[in-house]
């Protein structure tokens, strides 16, 4: 016998998303709740600043969702996969959309309607419970993110701390040394971050090639890729 | 002590005392603003995200400047007789550093005026807007005045012709340029 995938009682992706919690009644009238669509790669599936118009879950396909910045640049948020929901922040808001999903390959997404899903949460508590889970872990992905982010921005410091001490104190007849010796501390003082962080960060150029640690010591071995780090060469 | 030094250390703590802590305090000023702002909005968020970089990268580059920018080029006006043992800053090359973190800096006041055309209407773009005039209008001609008084002092301060750390220096330099 043959089960359609994009019925819900027989989705795949259905049971590893919000909805794995529905019995089968609820799972019936989410499936007279939704419809599907398919997208080619490349095509957009909601546009930035647009007003949602129900939840997206997705059956089959990668999807990016993206913004631009201040810049133009394309700034990627996250990506989703099969049994991810789209659009909940703005649908929960009742906002616009604040990034784009585009499909990164061939995708099957079905939409749930606004009204049907706004009543469902509202009146089943293990659905509620799940949406909040979901939310927590897209939090959590969204913190590590721009953790990440600071934590580029110190390694351009610490390259760039490293470039004004050889300017000030030159180097030593090996023509590589820097000729000073500043403890983890006061290199940490330069660039504004923790000790911890500038003893992880010298360790990881150390494991680069771009310097070699010796006590208090440093040997640039690499000048170009410590002014590439930097972020300096405009 | 040389009359250049002198002139030099003026000019610094001038920088320091006036441009530098009117925008120390314009910074504390535009962070309460979006405070008063707060309302969630993606494009206020992202603005205010901008300005936090704007400032952290301000700050690191007063915080070169005043531990070893300015007191090499002290350094190198002050010191007659050249110890053998030490090495000479490289004043040039510091001022090229410094000049790409003043780089990063209009970059990042260039982010923050387009950020503003797209942020909230209702959003308070009065102290951020005084922000960027105090970089635009100030700041940066005011270094660039700073880096054009060093480069000619070190090439035309008379008493400090014959100094071979100016010498040296510049000698540095153009190795580094070559």
């Amino acid at each position: 016998m043959h089960h359609d995938s994009q019925t819900c009682q027989f989705c795949n992706a259905r049971t590893h998303s919000v909805f794995n919690v529905l019995d089968n009644e609820q799972v019936a009238e989410l499936n007279q709740n939704k419809s599907c669509s398919s997208y080619k790669k490349g095509q957009i599936i909601f546009n930035e600043n647009a007003m949602p118009n129900g939840l997206y879950c997705v059956n089959l396909g990668k999807i990016k969702l993206s913004t631009l910045g201040f810049d133009g640049k394309e700034q990627i948020l996250r990506l989703a996969k099969s049994g991810d929901v789209l659009g909940y922040r703005a649908l929960l808001a009742n906002e616009r959309y604040h990034c784009s999903a585009v499909a990164l390959e061939d995708c099957s997404i079905c939409i749930i309607d606004k009204k049907y899903f706004q009543q469902s949460i509202e009146n089943n508590h293990k659905l509620l419970f799940e949406m909040v889970k979901k939310i927590s872990s897209d939090l959590k992905t969204a913190e590590e993110h721009i953790v990440s982010l600071s934590q580029k921005n110190v390694r351009e410091r610490v390259a760039e701390a490293l470039l004004f001490l050889k300017a000030t104190y030159g180097l030593m007849d090996d023509e590589q040394t820097i000729n000073v010796s500043l403890s983890r501390e006061e290199i940490a003082d330069y660039v504004g971050t923790a000790t911890e962080t500038a003893i992880r960060l010298l360790s990881e150029f150390n494991q680069d090639k771009i310097i070699e640690l010796s006590g208090k010591k440093i040997k640039i071995i690499n000048l170009q890729k410590l002014i590439k780090t930097a972020n300096l060469n405009d | 002590m040389c009359a250049t030094s002198s002139t030099l250390k003026t000019e610094i703590q001038q920088m320091l005392a006036g441009l530098y802590s009117t925008i120390q305090f314009q910074f504390i000023v535009v962070d309460a603003s979006f405070v008063f702002n707060e309302n969630g909005n993606e494009k206020n968020n992202q603005l205010f995200g901008a300005f936090i970089q704007l400032r952290n990268e301000f700050q690191s580059l007063e915080m070169y400047e005043s531990k070893l920018v300015f007191p090499s080029v002290i350094k190198i006006f002050e010191q007659k007789k050249l110890d053998k043992n030490k090495t000479v800053p490289n004043i040039l090359e510091l001022l090229e550093l410094t000049k790409s973190k003043e780089n990063k800096l209009f970059q990042l006041i260039e982010n923050i005026e387009l950020g503003l055309k797209t942020s909230d209407e209702n959003f308070d773009k009065n102290e951020i807007e005084k922000l960027i005039s105090i970089f635009k209008t100030d700041f940066f001609q005011q270094k660039n005045d700073w880096k054009k008084l060093v480069e000619d002092k070190l090439n035309g301060c008379k008493c400090l012709q014959s100094n071979e750390l100016i010498s040296l220096s510049k000698l540095q330099t153009t190795l580094v340029k070559t």
